[in-house]
């Protein structure tokens, strides 16, 4: 009677007994989710059996076994992407490898002095385009002996304020130390100066 | 205070199943009278019988099963086995054919299987089988119905009755005979008109066979009374009768010397209507659907058609139910009903894969 009861058409003794199975399969080839919970058959139940509830329940084991199963399938595939990845890597890794050391023995079979040859070639190569015209290097040096005679200059200030201020004799040494220091920056530029000059 | 049920429908109908068992009981009520007017107390005793047995065994069980034995025993559903094997057994048969087949129907047919709702074979029909099978002579022994029995002899009165189902060592001499089904199996090589002109329990009948038309007579009220109170549903019952006269009128043979008997005699003989009306329509052991119940009932049909016609039993109803109650989950699962908003039918056994 459960069966007439139902108004969208379904076996509720059928559903009943896959539910406490727990069959998925048979429930949703028994159209479960068509249920509308409506409790019909629960009504005219003579045995007074809870079926909507049965039906809620096994409905939402299997919407939790559905998500399970779709996370499961992307942890899955997650995993075995990161694996291919992996495994792409290490073959490039290797390809290089195999790439650099094929190079080598080339190398090695052409004679090994023109090898040696070119590397010393390349470096001083790499040196000389790295050195600045002597212009630019004239003018860096005329800088370098300017700026250090306005060291000397300042320094020479300060010692003079600090001797007529009657300043402590620690502080005095300091700046006498930090003039001369200035002094012999300044006689060094000169010198490269003069030798580049030269 | 926790709700019993927190789901819809938060009422419940005015029926259940102890209800329901007990309009089954009433139903049967015009077959048993009727069964009493042609064949004596024999039947009111079986009935009663089977009865106790019933109560006293389904008792046991389940106290041993650990059952609130109250609760069980209030649904009747043991005493509405104990009626329809009562019914089905012959008149005045000894008392311990009837406590064997109401002890095997309810403690093994049916306990055993998980009780009410899980038995996979109707209870009373299983019981009556296994009787059947195990004490042929006693089983085959039907009394003479009330018109055919000689001028002076009656049946016996109720403390009689009572004293050969008790006391009586050997079946019943005077009073016992064939029933219709009998007379067609033993009646090799006469026509059907010979042998109605021969047989009384034809010669003497209305349509089918004295006594036994007004017992499938008194059944087929009692179930057209289940049918409108709604217990059941059309399409087994139909489908199995239907069956049984397309059978009946299909082999009919214009009556000759091969044919196994009219389409009448076929409906109103034998435990037809009963099988009919009150075992094939267990909602438990039954199919579900209704396009279910049509194939159930139609099988059911056939079946007891050819066990009676080829078969060597004179009556089939019992075995024909077991065998489609065997085919039933199997029938189930291609009869599914089409649900409101899908375009076709689904089969039980889909998987999701398929899709």
């Amino acid at each position: 009677m459960c069966a007439e009861a139902c108004p969208v058409s379904l076996l509720p003794q059928q559903l009943l007994w896959y539910s406490q199975a727990e069959d998925h399969e048979r429930l949703e080839a028994h159209n479960l989710f068509d249920c509308i919970e409506c409790g019909a058959c629960s009504y005219v139940c003579p045995s007074n059996i809870p079926l909507v509830q049965h039906y809620r329940s096994s409905k939402s084991d299997i919407k939790k076994a559905q998500e399970e199963k779709v996370k499961s399938t992307q942890a899955r595939e997650r995993f075995e992407f990161r694996k291919q990845r992996i495994e792409l890597a290490e073959k490039e890794r290797e390809a290089k490898r195999a790439a650099r050391r094929e190079a080598a023995k080339q190398a090695q079979a052409s004679t090994g002095t023109d090898a040696m040859a070119d590397i010393v070639a390349a470096a001083q190569a790499r040196a000389a385009a790295k050195t600045t015209s002597p212009e630019q290097e004239l003018a860096k040096l005329q800088r370098a002996v300017s700026s250090a005679e306005m060291r000397v200059e300042k320094a020479q200030v300060k010692l003079d304020s600090a001797l007529e201020n009657a300043e402590p004799t620690e502080k005095i040494n300091i700046l006498s130390a930090a003039l001369s220091g200035a002094q012999q920056k300044l006689e060094k530029a000169k010198v490269r100066l003069a030798e580049h000059s030269n | 205070m926790a709700f019993r049920q927190v789901s819809s429908p938060h009422a419940h109908g005015a029926q259940n199943t102890a209800r329901l068992m007990q309009l089954v009981v009433w139903a049967t009520i015009p077959g048993l009278i009727a069964l009493t007017w042609h064949f004596g107390w024999g039947s009111f005793i079986n009935v009663m019988l089977a009865s106790i047995t019933a109560v006293i065994s389904e008792a046991l069980i389940l106290k041993m099963r650990r059952r609130p034995v109250g609760f069980y025993l209030g649904d009747y559903s043991a005493v509405v086995t104990a009626v329809l094997l009562g019914l089905a057994l012959p008149p005045l048969c000894p008392w311990w054919v009837v406590v064997i087949g109401t002890v095997f129907s309810v403690v093994i047919a049916k306990q055993l299987f998980g009780g009410l709702g899980y038995n996979p074979f109707n209870p009373a029909m299983v019981g009556y089988v296994v009787v059947l099978i195990s004490f042929p002579i006693e089983m085959t022994t039907w009394v003479t119905p009330l018109a055919l029995l000689p001028d002076g002899i009656t049946h016996p009165d109720f403390l009689e009755s009572l004293k050969l189902v008790f006391f009586s060592t050997s079946p019943m001499d005077g009073v016992t005979g064939a029933t219709p089904l009998d007379s067609f199996k033993h009646a090799a090589g006469l026509t059907v008109d010979q042998i109605y002109q021969q047989d009384s329990l034809f010669s003497q009948a209305m349509f089918a066979g004295v006594g036994w038309e007004w017992v499938n007579l008194g059944f087929l009220v009692g179930g057209i009374v289940l049918l409108g109170s709604r217990v059941f549903t059309w399409h087994g019952p139909v489908a199995m009768l239907v069956t049984l006269a397309l059978m009946s009128l299909i082999f009919w043979d214009s009556g000759s010397s091969q044919s196994p008997g009219s389409p009448l005699m076929h409906l109103f003989s034998g435990a037809s209507m009963m099988g009919a009306f009150f075992i094939l329509t267990d909602p438990v052991s039954s199919a579900v659907s209704n396009r279910g119940r049509l194939i159930y009932g139609a099988l059911i049909g056939i079946l007891v058609y050819i066990i009676r016609a080829w078969g060597n039993y004179p009556d089939a109803v019992a075995f024909a139910i077991l065998l489609a109650n065997f085919t039933a989950p199997f029938i189930d699962n291609y009869t599914l009903p089409r649900t409101y908003g899908h375009t076709d039918r689904r089969k039980a056994t889909e998987r999701l894969e398929d899709k």
